[in-house]
């Protein structure tokens, strides 16, 4: 757009004033939408009026409402975005396990307690996790589905929310029953890492559920079957000793890279 | 051309929900009408880029939706309302509607303002501190609209969002409709017709998983007038009309290929 | 101007877009003033003047990075004419008519007063139509807002919005002929 004219201090101090007539008011307005200078003339004029102190005010509560988020409100959404299964039922699964393993050290002095809760440890990380995310257990996968963050970001915070709050209730648990034999009280923490990460890179392909029902009952029936006698046996040759451990870790490197591999299999759902 | 469908079919099963469908839509209000299984929701799916196509291209804002990469940036810019809207019940309407601007990766220092603007622009400011299930039927589905809205999209869909609101929100809501087409891509899937008729710039009747009429709602009024079909009002018998005439069309395209 | 080059409003956009709290207080203080004072003078209410005027800077705030385009001052005074009226439909929530479609085309008698405005030779002609006809054409032609907006703006009926734009339209029509016998040119 051409302009041959500016406003003049004058002009600007009547627009201000308000006395500006009419047509002469739109011309200005008109101009003012496209020329800066002429708007802050007007503008500081205007705040030599009447009208300085709200617009004090005003400026105070635009750039008070401008401020950036604290780091603590961002923690707090982190929180409340792991996802359905840590607000829900699953919670409360997690302490019942826990409680119950110690109702059984403490009360029939059981040796295979904490043997049995290091044998179920791995397996409810994977719940967990299948009550987190996917059609079936979040009630708003359609909508997230549709949203950048709604993918892989999503699986990995639940997963997270999952974890955080399974692996310290667990290993705490198993470090207040009597040792016994049993591996260590942080035995399991790799094999259920394992089996998360294995879960969620399975589950674009069969879905959540079915993913992670396989992870959950080959670890089972690897533990628990055909001989429930010689389970403590059977978990001290899975979990016992660096060599085991490192193949858990081997697994757990191994299901991160076949995760990293399938990772915009996230963003379509079915 | 904010959205581009050539050749679009999508399959469940067996049945087929739509069939070779071409469709371009620019800015404004676009009404997706048909009966109830014509394909209206299964093509809002493939635009919310969460449906996947079984045949066919579709290019949203400018972008293949079918490359991973390119589909993120079309997220980022996309609002989109399920038909069927699940929320959280224990969230505050505010942490819901905060919840899906972080989901839609809107920066973190911009989402109380934008969580502000969108509820009210919808009408509910006065409730952002209550929790989602005290809500009526009515008020779920205007918190459906804002956490559409929140991110400013550049294409917005709109399953059935007049579901459960009153005469007078559902005029407020055509009004928000109309400001938000301005600028933006809005498809708009309803079968109420007046819906179309009041708020919308052109009219994609569906059936049977193909479109059987393109225009705009003044010209679906027009064919109302001259056709004597079923209906209260001239463009509830234009619908009708331009239903009929497409079905017969499918009957002698039949006719000529046996 | 002054011995200091400011940023043009197009940096301070993408300042503000890119987070910039201080671009936005340079924003605030070249565009507020001017638009405080024509919000001041379309809407009696100073409170709801200065809701607006909030509104219209937290808006520019949340979207900033949505705009394209160097100048913001018509930017600006598009998301503030619409808040305004949004505030009125706040304040007033009476009967309203049944919805239809919005009018079509701009009348090309108003694309020559928009045309004309910043020259000033349609502004005699302006002074010789009536106050309420005037109020129409500020609305529609200065301020850019639809029949609808434009209804709720003043608080009449948008029919009459309508009949009275036609009125408006027929009378500049004849105040431009009696002025400037020759069709109004483009600006040099």
């Amino acid at each position: 757009m051409s302009r041959q004219w500016h406003t003049s201090e004058a002009q600007a101090a009547r627009y201000a004033a308000g006395s500006l007539p009419e047509p002469d008011a739109w011309s200005l307005e008109r101009h003012l939408e496209s020329c800066a200078d002429c708007a802050s003339r007007v503008s500081a004029a205007v705040r030599a009026t009447a009208a300085g102190a709200v617009l004090a005010d005003v400026r105070a509560a635009v750039l008070a409402s401008a401020v950036r988020e604290v780091p603590v409100s961002r923690f707090a959404r982190l929180l409340w975005a792991a996802g359905p299964a840590v607000r829900g039922a699953w919670s409360a699964a997690l302490l019942v396990v826990a409680g119950a393993a110690l109702l059984l050290g403490q009360f029939r002095g059981a040796p295979e307690a904490r043997t049995l809760l290091l044998a179920l440890a791995p397996v409810v990380p994977v719940a967990g996790v299948a009550l987190s995310y996917g059609p079936h257990a979040d009630p708003l996968h359609e909508l997230a589905a549709s949203t950048p963050g709604g993918g892989l970001r999503l699986a990995l915070t639940r997963t997270a929310g999952v974890l955080a709050v399974s692996l310290p209730v667990l290993t705490l648990t198993g470090l207040l029953l009597p040792a016994s034999g049993a591996p260590a009280a942080a035995a399991w923490l790799l094999p259920g890492l394992a089996l998360t990460l294995a879960t969620l890179a399975l589950a674009p392909l069969t879905g959540f559920r079915t993913a992670s029902a396989v992870t959950a009952c080959g670890w089972l029936c690897a533990v628990l079957a055909p001989s429930p006698d010689e389970i403590g046996a059977r978990l001290a040759r899975c979990l016992d000793g660096a060599p085991a451990q490192s193949a858990w870790g081997a697994a757990v490197a191994l299901s991160a890279l076949l995760l990293a591999a399938r990772r915009t299999a996230y963003d379509r759902t079915h | 051309m904010s959205v581009r469908v050539t050749g679009l079919c999508v399959r469940h099963r067996r049945t087929v929900a739509l069939d070779s469908v071409d469709l371009e839509l620019g800015a404004g209000v676009h009404g997706l009408l048909g009966p109830n299984g014509a394909g209206k929701t299964s093509l809002i799916r493939v635009l919310a880029t969460v449906g996947r196509p079984s045949a066919g291209r579709v290019e949203l804002l400018g972008r293949n939706s079918d490359s991973p990469r390119e589909r993120s940036g079309i997220r980022g810019r996309l609002g989109y309302l399920p038909q069927e809207f699940g929320f959280y019940p224990a969230f505050t309407v505010r942490e819901f509607v905060a919840y899906v601007a972080w989901l839609k990766e809107v920066p973190a220092d911009r989402v109380p303002a934008a969580v502000e603007r969108a509820l009210r622009r919808v009408g509910l400011a006065d409730r952002a501190d209550a929790k989602m299930r005290t809500l009526s039927g009515g008020m779920i589905r205007r918190v459906g609209i804002a956490q559409a809205v929140v991110n400013d999209p550049s294409l917005l869909l709109l399953d059935e969002p007049t579901a459960g609101l009153d005469p007078e929100q559902r005029v407020e809501f055509r009004e928000l409709l109309r400001e938000l087409g301005t600028s933006a891509t809005v498809v708009v899937s309803t079968h109420l017709v007046e819906d179309v008729a009041a708020a919308c710039t052109e009219v994609t009747l569906l059936d049977e998983g193909r479109i059987a009429y393109r225009g705009t709602p003044a010209a679906l009024t027009r064919l109302g007038e001259t056709s004597d079909g079923p209906g209260d009002h001239p463009i509830e018998r234009g619908y009708t009309a331009a239903l009929r005439a497409h079905r017969a069309r499918g009957v002698t395209d039949a006719r000529e290929t046996v | 101007m002054g011995g200091h080059r400011e940023k043009d409003d197009g940096a301070l956009l993408r300042a503000v877009a890119a987070g910039d709290q201080a671009a936005l207080a340079d924003l605030y203080d070249r565009h507020a003033g001017w638009l405080h004072a024509r919000l001041t003078r379309r809407c009696a209410d100073p409170e709801v003047v200065r809701e607006v005027l909030q509104d219209t800077f937290v808006t520019v705030w949340r979207s900033a990075a949505g705009h394209r385009g160097a100048e913001a001052g018509g930017w600006l005074w598009t998301i503030a004419a619409r808040r305004l009226v949004d505030a009125r439909r706040a304040q007033e929530r009476t009967a309203r008519g049944a919805p239809e479609a919005e009018a079509a085309a701009v009348p090309s008698a108003e694309d020559r007063v928009l045309a004309g405005l910043e020259y000033g030779d349609v502004g005699t002609a302006l002074d010789r139509i009536s106050p309420e006809l005037r109020e129409v054409l500020r609305a529609t032609v200065v301020d850019g807002l639809t029949t609808r907006e434009t209804a709720r703006l003043l608080g009449i009926p948008e029919g009459t919005v309508k009949s009275r734009a036609r009125r408006a339209r027929t009378e500049l029509r004849a105040a431009l002929a009696q002025l400037n016998p020759s069709p109004l040119g483009g600006p040099a």
